[in-house]
């Protein structure tokens, strides 16, 4: 379980993130929603441990996590994505999903010089399990493409597929449905539902509601850095304040 | 004339294993070192040291390893926090500090008029032992790039956030390519030192780290082959010059300094005309995927 | 101590005029370009060729800066330009080609002895310290000039356009600034300061191919300390590193920790300026980070 408590990020004298509380479970899938700068990309960041919160904590399974520190945090089992994926543009598509792997004996020195046999092997496996999810995310045809020349909604499922290799049980997304043509939408959601009925817990930042109210169990919106609404997508859809800070963000 | 061709294709071979080692850094993994001279400099320095205070030849050979292998860490240390343009200078820095210490101290290696060192009387035996270790160091740059640690390597030269979100320290990596490279650069030389015979700070300033980026640009940054072709064409530039300051009759000064402004315009014209240098970095393909 | 000050407002001129033309630079196209120690150098080559024509100082120094104004204009067309969507490390390593190629042109025609500008000076006494009118005329130079380049800055609708650009290029050329032109001026006033800066340098010390070395150093530390973009902190920068050398090489180490005198010798002036400008680039805030995507 992801537990975040009494978050609170202040940049400058602005407070981004203010006593920010909230709970992710295995198998259910948790929307962050809000207005533009709302502090969601910030919670996640801080989730992520790519920034260290002022005060408050994050914890996963009661262990809290290494602040400012997201390799660590990574290894805890936690895998993100990002709004504008971030990949190794001059790298083919397989290589990419291949990196998302983690622990692989050939990244380390010593066993490739002195125990080759280990590497090739690990890497055969690697091959096998790559290509498999990207048969899974529908790109396979393009697995020897440099990845810099996929389209965005590829990209972002590539990224997603790469922090799956490493078989994590927390997973963050950030808008992934963003800048996406609706059947890779369909397609995102298909898979994140698989998500969850593998027992993972997933964090989602969205502002397309339509994914949140398919996909999500549990919805939690932010508004000036405060949580001001929790609960299911129809709880939410159905709460006035809600619809205020929406509207007040379109006028 | 053969002798001087030995002479030369060892030279060659040397030098080829600096912009191997600077490939490494820069065509894999990113690190722009603008003073690559300083690991070779430790390298030859350490059998220098070692002969002014009367050590044995295997203690300066460990002395240049240690010095460039403590010296590449202390060097990296900040690349964390800077971006390159800054680490790049600091880079630069170390290498100069480094030349100015070794100018202005004489205790430490007789200061400008630098030490003799041991000197390898033959010169095939020079030859065999630098062909031996480009061989060596190709053979060690190969199983990198081709490995799972070259494809991560490749993945933080381009963003390294991402690796540290795909749980690995980047700074732990560049960490070991740095010490990897130096110690490359460090064999050389030490090498270079017992060939020539002497080591003085003459040889290792700012312009030497340049001629060594011109050859890896000419050459192909990304890829290994690259390196040994371009340190190749640049030497022959160099002997080349030699061979017309002599025949023409220019004075020395000049055709060192036209040398040097031709490594110049040869780095803007590659970046202008061919940016993937001579032998571009091939689509890597990692071992199990085939051949 | 007096001595001391008056030696590094001294140096710190020289250093910031060349500086603050890094920054310039840096500011609107984003990359260390290492080639401008050479216009600096090639400034004041200019300046004594000029000097040799039997032009006054003010005129000479003028014409130098005008002409490698003009040659920074040049190498921008032939090199920069065509290589701007490169990665920032692509550009300063073609910078690196583009001074290796000016040194050896430098070398080439001028020749490789050292030449001093045939200037007359007086000397004055400060209490203790000794300090000459050539010292006074560059630090008044250096003043002007850093007036002048603010005013352009801040009270002219170019100099605006140029902070404009510096802040925010596309955005710029949104507002019916033209990119192009104004970057040609940048270059210009970068090229005709590093003019202006070479020529105090030489006028101090010497006129010598060599003298690129002499100054990357310091001025590449000014600049890094100030922060890569910011004029004001070249200056700053310059003022910071140009005292901590020189009370590094003044002050008698000796009389503190014995009884015997001991300076550092001036030919560590360098690597002085070598470790305060790593030191404050280790010690620096994170702010300095690229993050990630390059």
């Amino acid at each position: 379980m992801l537990s975040v408590r009494d978050v609170t990020v202040a940049f400058a004298g602005v407070r981004a993130l203010d006593a920010v509380s909230l709970e992710a479970r295995p198998g259910r899938i948790l929307g962050l929603i809000g207005p533009n700068g709302s502090g969601k990309s910030t919670l996640l960041n801080v989730v992520a441990g790519a920034i260290a919160p002022d005060s408050g904590s994050v914890s996963i399974e009661a262990v809290p996590i290494p602040a400012g520190r997201p390799e660590e945090v990574a290894a805890r089992g936690v895998a993100r994505t990002f709004q504008i994926p971030r990949l190794a543009r001059r790298l083919t598509v397989i290589q990419n999903m291949m990196v998302g792997r983690r622990d692989q004996p050939g990244e380390n020195l010593l066993t490739l010089l002195f125990r080759p046999g280990a590497s090739r092997r690990s890497e055969r496996a690697l091959v096998v399990d790559a290509r498999a999810m990207l048969a899974r995310l529908g790109l396979i045809h393009l697995a020897d493409h440099a990845a810099g020349g996929l389209s965005g909604g590829q990209q972002k499922l590539l990224s997603m597929g790469m922090a799956l290799m490493s078989d994590p049980p927390v997973l963050l997304l950030d808008e992934p449905a963003a800048g996406v043509n609706p059947v890779l939408v369909e397609q995102q959601i298909v898979f994140l539902k698989s998500l969850a009925a593998e027992g993972r817990t997933v964090l989602l930042i969205e502002h397309n509601m339509e994914m949140i109210a398919d996909v999500c169990d549990d919805v939690v919106v932010l508004d000036a850095g405060t949580v001001i609404a929790r609960g299911s997508p129809v709880d939410i859809r159905r709460n006035a304040q809600v619809m205020r800070s929406y509207l007040g963000e379109t006028a | 004339m053969l002798d001087f061709l030995v002479f030369a294709v060892t030279m060659i071979a040397i030098w080829s294993v600096v912009a191997l080692s600077l490939d490494l850094q820069f065509g894999l993994c990113g690190l722009v070192n603008f003073g690559q001279i300083l690991p070779f400099a430790l390298g030859a320095y350490g059998p220098a040291i070692s002969a002014a205070h009367g050590g044995s030849i295997s203690a300066g050979l460990a002395l240049g390893l240690a010095m460039a292998a403590v010296g590449g860490v202390l060097v990296l240390a900040p690349v964390g926090r800077l971006s390159q343009d800054y680490w790049a200078l600091v880079s630069l820095g170390a290498s100069e500090i480094f030349r100015l210490l070794m100018v202005n101290v004489t205790p430490i290696a007789g200061g400008q008029d630098g030490t003799a060192v041991a000197r390898v009387s033959n010169p095939l035996a020079a030859l065999g032992l630098a062909l031996g270790l480009l061989l060596a160091m190709l053979l060690l740059a190969r199983r990198i790039d081709r490995s799972p640690l070259g494809r991560l390597m490749r993945v933080l030269r381009e963003d390294d956030l991402l690796v540290a979100t795909l749980g690995r320290n980047p700074f732990r990596v560049q960490a070991l390519v740095t010490v990897v490279a130096w110690l490359m650069a460090a064999l050389a030389g030490a090498l270079y030192a017992h060939v020539v015979g002497f080591v003085a700070p003459s040889s290792f300033s700012v312009a030497e780290t340049f001629i060594v980026w011109t050859a890896l640009i000419l050459g192909g940054a990304g890829s290994l082959l690259g390196a040994v072709v371009g340190t190749a064409f640049v030497q022959f530039i160099s002997v080349s010059t030699r061979f017309l300051a002599a025949w023409s009759g220019l004075p020395f000064d000049l055709v060192a300094n036209l040398r040097l402004g031709i490594f110049g315009v040869v780095l803007v014209l590659v970046f202008l005309l061919r940016r993937e240098g001579l032998v571009p970095e091939r689509k890597v393909r990692v071992d199990a995927v085939g051949p | 101590m007096l001595q001391i000050l008056l030696n590094s407002i001294v140096y710190a001129s020289e250093i910031a005029v060349i500086a603050v033309g890094i920054s310039l630079a840096y500011s609107v196209v984003r990359f260390a370009n290492f080639a401008h120690i050479q216009y600096a150098v090639l400034g004041g080559y200019f300046t004594y060729a000029a000097r040799g024509l039997g032009l006054g100082f003010p005129v000479a120094t003028a014409i130098s800066a005008v002409l490698t104004g003009l040659v920074a204009i040049i190498v921008e067309r032939l090199v920069f330009h065509p290589l701007r969507g490169l990665r920032p490390e692509a550009k300063m390593i073609a910078s690196w080609g583009v001074a290796l190629a000016f040194r050896s042109g430098v070398a080439a025609v001028f020749g490789g002895a050292a030449r001093v500008f045939d200037v007359e000076t007086d000397t004055y006494l400060l209490g203790d310290a000794v300090i000459t009118s050539l010292d006074l005329a560059v630090v008044a130079t250096t003043i002007a000039a850093m007036v002048v380049l603010q005013l352009l800055l801040y009270r002219t609708r170019i100099g605006t356009g140029l902070r404009a650009l510096a802040d925010n290029r596309d955005l710029a050329a949104t507002r019916g600034i033209p990119p192009d032109r104004l970057t040609a001026l940048m270059w210009f006033l970068a090229g005709a300061f590093a003019a202006l800066g070479g020529t105090l340098f030489a006028l101090e010390t010497r006129l010598q191919p060599d003298m690129d070395l002499q100054i990357l150093l310091p001025v590449f530390a000014a600049v890094t300390i100030g922060g890569l973009s910011s004029i004001a902190g070249a200056v700053a920068g310059a003022c910071i590193l140009s005292l901590a050398q020189n009370i590094a090489i003044g002050v008698d180490f000796g009389a503190v920790l014995s009884s015997r005198s001991w300076f550092l010798p001036s030919q560590f002036r360098d690597t002085i300026a070598v470790a305060a400008m790593v030191l404050v680039l280790c010690f620096r805030p994170r702010q300095l980070r690229s993050g990630g995507v390059r």
